[in-house]
């Protein structure tokens, strides 16, 4: 789904606030793809528009972590019940040259004529802190 | 001609997350821990009853070995190695864990590879068979206790002169 498609009538307060905060920060269609990231995400993760625009979100995480993300995924769409949104995640976050970052993940999920729209902020941790998966 | 095909394109997906929606919401309905694997044993997705058996969350279990939760939470007093064992009997199997005794907690851990790609994922189900290990078991006691009582009845004999059952 195209970013204008999604974004045309101008960006919720939530996801605007978000913006605001001034982290790196993901924008995701319905389908979990991604239609925009922030100055701040590609300074600190490595990732061009060119290699993360309109690629699957899962992009940036773990392998192992792909298969439950794409379930978790669908079933929110079918059942808008979720147990991760809006909750700090600390979860690896795969950079552009196959590093892996500890970062907090905080998913937040708005409702729009076009279905629901994803914007995560990604607030890098120290090395070594634990992650949840 | 592409915007039909862009249409047709999303339906496809829309209706393959619809699919994908249906299995997640039913494998959550399957009473048994289920977890999926891929070929080096790594967890890539547990449905409901496998986060409640383990007391952990799905996020706190993706990516992890399940050689090592099994270790630590599963093991009870068994040796078993999963890792070993996948080796051995790549085509699948069952095996059966005491990780309790009192009270009895009985698991039948069974595997299978998932015939997707290769190198294999597998699956797994861990069924609590705890309660028929304790009716197996309390038979075999019942059991026991007949075959004394008869061991013992042969003992008896009557007594020539009163009528009257004696043991030997």
């Amino acid at each position: 789904m195209a970013e204008d498609a999604i974004f045309r009538a101008g960006t919720t307060p939530c996801i605007a606030a978000l913006e605001c905060s001034g982290g790196p920060l993901v924008l995701a269609d319905p389908l979990g793809t991604v239609v925009r990231v922030n100055q701040e995400f590609r300074q600190i993760y490595g990732w061009l528009d060119q290699e993360i625009v309109g690629e699957p979100i899962g992009k940036i995480l773990p392998e192992s972590f792909r298969m439950a993300h794409q379930f978790g995924l669908s079933r929110f769409q079918a059942t808008e019940q979720s147990t991760i949104l809006a909750h700090p995640l600390h979860l690896n976050t795969l950079c552009a040259d196959g590093r892996s970052l500890v970062s907090e993940h905080f998913i937040v999920a708005e409702k729009r004529a076009e279905g629901w729209i994803f914007a995560t902020t990604l607030t890098p941790l120290p090395e070594g802190t634990p992650v949840d998966a | 001609m592409s915007a039909p095909r862009a249409d047709s394109e999303s339906s496809l997906v829309l209706e393959l997350g619809r699919s994908l929606a249906r299995l997640e919401l039913a494998l959550a309905q399957i009473s048994h821990a289920q977890v999926i694997t891929d070929a080096a044993g790594c967890l890539l997705w547990c449905n409901g009853r496998f986060e409640q058996l383990i007391q952990k969350s799905r996020l706190q279990l993706l990516g992890g070995s399940l050689d090592q939760v099994h270790q630590s939470r599963l093991a009870g007093d068994s040796s078993l190695n999963l890792h070993d064992l996948l080796e051995q009997r790549c085509h699948g199997g069952m095996v059966t864990l005491v990780l309790d005794r009192e009270p009895r907690q009985v698991m039948e851990l069974e595997w299978r590879p998932v015939q997707s790609e290769q190198p294999a994922p597998y699956v797994f189900s861990f069924h609590d068979v705890s309660d028929r290990e304790s009716l197996q078991a309390l038979q075999l006691q019942s059991r026991q206790l007949v075959d004394e009582q008869l061991a013992l009845a042969q003992q008896v004999v009557t007594c020539p002169v009163n009528g009257l059952p004696n043991r030997r």
